[in-house]
Formats: C-alpha cells, sequence, structure tokens
C-alpha cells in the first residue's frame, strides 16, 4: 500500500518566508537601509525600477499621459507574474494577504460556509474603478487600495519601532487621540474594517471577490504556463486540498478528473493543496503546450 | 430573536460599523487651516494628485526625514507626500534628492536649484504674539532663514512704548521665499507666530496683517 504522508507545510514555510521577507523590504527604508526604495505601486530595488502594471494603466487613465519612463519597470514585473502563475502576486506577494491570512482561524471559529466566487462580478469590480479613474481624472483604486493601507501600516509601525521618538511622543490624551484616531491609526481601521468583513462575512471577500489587483493578475495567470497540475492515478479523491485551499472551486475540474491541471485563474498559487495532498498526486508544473490539455479530456 | 442570533448575527455587523467609523472620523483635516505642505516641485493639489503614484520614493530619499505619507486613505489624498514643517521642515538639499527620486512628473525634474523651490510662503500670522515685534530681539526666524535678508528681512522702527528703544520686524519677502518652514519651526513660542501658508492666499495678505484682520 501506498504511504499516505503530505508535505507538512514545505510550501508554507516558503510563503511566509517570502512574504516576511516582502515585509522587511517594506520596511527598510525606515531602518536605514537603501538598496530598496518605494512601494508595492513603484519601487527602485538596487537600482531597478519596478512598476506595478494595473497601477500604470490606472495612472495613464486617470492623468492621461503615458509615463513612458514606466513602461521597462512594468514590463519587468509582468514578465516575473507571467512566469510564476498571475495571482502568485497575492498569496506570496501582497501584504494585506499576509494580514487576511493571519485572520482566518477566527473565521473558522465563526463557522462560515466557504464560500464560490463569481468572475464577472471581479471583472465589473477592476472595469469599474478603471472607469472611475477615466471619469474623476483621479487614479481611484490607488486612493483607497487595502495593499497600499498594509503597506503602509507595516512602515508606520516599523517608524515608531526604529526611531527613537516614540509613538506616545507628546503628553495626555490628546497625542494619543492623535495618533490612533488620525495618523496611522486610520490604516489599522481601514485595514480591520475590511478583516471584520472578511471574518464575519465572507472570508476572502476583498481579495478574492473585488481587489483589482488580484483581478488583474488572474487576467495574466490564463496565460501563464506555471499550473497545479494533478497526477489522476495517484488521487483518491479525500478532499483534503478541498479544505485548505481559499478558492476551492478551482480544484472541482481537475479533481473530478475533467482537467489535467487547474485552469481557473483565481487560483493563486499558494500551494496549500500541495502540503495537504496525502497523496502527492499534486504538484506545480510548467506547460506550455495547451494543446496537451484537451487530449486528457479527451481520452477520459 | 434571542441573544444567541442577536450575538452571531448582529455583533459581526456593528463591529465592522464601528471599524468603518473610526476610519470616517480620521479624514479630518489636521492642520486647520486647510492647506497642505507638499515637497519641492510640487505644482499644484490637481497636477500631484494626478501624476503621483504614491510610491514613497521621495519620502525615503529625503535625508531629514521631513516628508511623510497623508494616511487619510477615503480623503482622495491617500498617499501623496506631505510635510509637517513645525515637526522637521525642508532643509533645501542642493541636490534635491526628493525630486530626483520622483519616477514620474509629479515633482518637477526641470527645479535644479533649491532657492526657486515654492512650496508656500511665510506669514508672519500672530503678530500679537510676535517676541520681535513686543520690543525683544528674538529675530530667530530672521537669523535661521536659508535666504536670511532676501526672503525675510529685518525692519526697524521706534519702539512706541518706551520711546527711545527700537523693533526690529521680520518682514517676508514673498518673491524669495521658497516656504521650506525653518523659521515656522525655530519659532520659540508654543503657537508659532510665523507660519508657512499656500502662496495665493500669502500673496494678499502683504504680511503686514493677522489672519484674523483678513477674515
Amino acid at each position: 500500500m501506498k504511504k499516505r504522508r503530505n508535505l507538512s507545510g514545505y510550501f508554507l514555510f516558503w510563503r511566509r518566508l517570502l512574504q516576511l521577507g516582502i515585509v522587511l523590504l517594506l520596511v527598510s527604508p525606515a531602518a536605514g537601509f537603501t538598496f530598496f526604495r518605494g512601494n508595492l505601486i513603484s519601487a527602485t530595488l538596487f537600482g531597478f525600477p519596478l512598476h506595478d502594471p494595473l497601477a500604470t494603466i490606472d495612472y495613464f487613465l486617470a492623468g492621461k499621459i503615458l509615463l513612458l519612463s514606466f513602461l521597462s519597470g512594468t514590463f519587468l514585473v509582468l514578465v516575473v507574474y507571467w512566469i510564476f502563475g498571475g495571482r502568485s502576486f497575492c498569496s506570496w506577494i501582497c501584504p494585506y494577504h499576509l494580514i487576511s491570512e493571519m485572520f482566518l482561524p477566527l473565521h473558522r471559529f465563526f463557522r462560515r460556509p466557504k464560500p464560490g466566487f463569481s468572475s464577472s462580478q471581479r471583472y465589473g469590480f477592476l472595469g469599474g474603478f478603471l472607469l472611475m479613474s477615466l471619469i474623476l481624472s483621479v487614479p481611484v483604486f490607488e486612493s483607497v487600495s487595502p495593499v497600499a493601507a498594509a503597506s503602509q501600516l507595516f512602515q508606520s509601525l516599523a517608524e515608531s519601532g526604529f526611531s527613537n521618538q516614540s509613538v506616545t511622543d507628546g503628553t495626555g490624551l490628546a497625542s494619543i487621540l492623535n495618533v490612533w484616531f488620525s495618523g496611522s491609526g486610520i490604516l489599522l481601521w481601514f485595514v480591520l474594517f475590511l478583516i471584520s468583513i472578511e471574518v464575519f462575512v465572507k472570508p476572502g471577500w476583498w481579495c478574492h471577490g473585488v481587489c483589482p489587483v488580484g483581478t488583474f493578475y488572474s487576467l495574466l495567470g490564463k496565460i501563464s504556463p506555471l499550473k497545479i497540475t494533478i497526477k489522476h492515478n495517484a488521487c483518491d479523491n479525500c478532499g483534503e486540498c478541498f479544505k485548505v485551499c481559499p478558492v476551492s472551486q478551482v480544484l472541482i475540474a481537475p479533481v473530478q478528473g475533467t482537467a489535467n491541471r487547474v485552469i481557473d485563474s483565481i487560483c493563486t498559487q499558494c500551494g496549500n493543496c500541495i502540503d495537504s495532498c496525502p497523496t502527492r498526486a499534486l504538484n506545480f508544473g510548467f506547460q506550455f503546450n495547451r494543446q496537451e490539455n484537451t487530449d486528457v479530456i479527451s481520452s477520459h | 430573536m434571542d441573544r444567541r442570533t442577536f450575538i452571531k448575527e448582529g455583533l459581526p455587523y456593528s463591529v465592522a460599523g464601528i471599524f468603518a467609523g473610526l476610519t470616517i472620523i480620521g479624514q479630518a483635516d489636521q492642520s486647520g487651516n486647510g492647506f497642505v505642505l507638499r515637497p519641492p516641485g510640487a505644482k499644484s493639489e490637481k497636477h500631484l494628485r494626478q501624476h503621483c503614484v504614491g510610491c514613497e520614493q521621495c519620502i525615503h530619499a529625503c535625508p531629514y526625514q521631513a516628508i511623510r505619507s497623508d494616511r487619510r486613505i477615503l480623503s482622495g489624498n491617500f498617499g501623496l507626500p506631505e510635510l509637517v514643517v513645525r515637526e522637521t521642515p525642508c532643509y533645501m538639499c542642493p541636490d534635491l534628492p526628493c525630486i530626483n527620486s520622483c519616477p514620474t512628473e509629479a515633482l518637477d525634474h526641470s527645479l535644479t536649484d533649491a532657492f526657486r523651490i515654492s512650496m508656500g510662503t511665510a506669514v508672519l500670522t500672530d503678530r500679537g504674539a510676535c517676541l520681535s515685534l513686543n520690543g525683544i530681539r528674538c529675530e530667530i526666524c530672521y537669523r535661521v532663514c536659508p535666504l536670511i535678508d532676501k526672503a525675510i528681512v529685518l525692519k526697524k522702527s521706534p519702539y512706541r512704548e518706551t520711546g527711545k528703544h527700537t523693533v526690529f520686524e521680520p518682514v517676508i519677502k514673498a518673491e524669495s521665499c521658497t516656504g521650506c518652514g525653518i523659521c515656522e519651526y525655530s519659532c520659540p513660542l508654543d503657537q508659532p507666530a510665523i507660519q508657512v501658508l499656500a502662496s495665493q492666499r500669502a500673496d494678499k495678505s502683504a504680511h503686514y496683517k493677522t489672519l484674523s484682520e483678513q477674515g
């Protein structure tokens, strides 16, 4: 009999390590390092410019000016996420997703049912945000972005930690109120507001249901070669992967045997399913040939 | 409705509502004069909002950490750089690292001379409190000004109270003032008597009136 033993958090370990690394990268300027400047919208890493593609489009629509200097940095980022499967940004990089994941145990406590996510709703939000930017001439999404809010939250925490003047600089109630109810406190309340919806109403409501960054990368993920593949002869339909997947709808087709990989690009490539699989039927795989997939379906 | 249903169904929405309310309360303008100082090279609020991508590279480039990020997330100015000169003023670096780090045209790259910065204009807003106008030789704002005798000059007049002393009044020349805020930062009073205001507002005031007189 085949030994049933899963990977016990191999990909989770590397994912947490990268997420922690990104947070450290974001707070590195506050600690006095100079190799990184900026945030996830636009940054300079070791002199290389990096720009978020969606933000570039948003600013193009708002300012009606094409930022030519942005194109090289945008292209570099696009290539990286094309190779690594689109929404890998969400689960491996995004600081808001990290906070959201930290609150998942609370969601299990409230025993909300596992949600489904509709693609048309996400495309609607992406189009709506871009249309608003075009009409209002203000990059609308960038001015309410929880991705930026979460990274600024980490940065402001780090600033108060690294600088000698503490958060409670000054005396009395006024300074405390100033920090918690104006300054960086707003970011905390805003992130907690979204988290409370995710915990109480629908887990992953923002990340998988609304966030235009995730939707944009999922469009890129449609043409990405990196997918989660399944070996049908190894899979014994135990259902462990469904329990850990944040968007479990993507696993229906491969586990039922109608596809040899995860096709739905809402998949965040987090690797939870690979970690959980007791028969190791799932794995990451590069597939450039799209024809191969239809062959498998017809042979079933 | 029993208590269990209430806690399970109602509580989540009130928790979310409290957080949403706190986010909205925090949008209030803290400075009070409706004017936020933007970094060197910023042309206008509208231009900045359209061109600034909120990447914080100017914030990280500033050697004095004078620039910080606007954190009022729903105000439409989220992520824009701002200065609070009473905490840290702009020291007008000759190489302008903030402008050089800007990846877009949000900060004007054609500005290469730090003395041509125009973020705002200093105004002697509280003439009643100004120590120099009360016959004391304070003159700190004049001494610390990087454009001493150009942006701030001392106007001498007889001190009427005693009849034999001279008042050394700091007078700001709006055309030279960069709005760096070193004067506001250095003012020894609890509430600074000299403040950086938007250039358009300062031009009308002619620097000889208090803000309350302007209405």
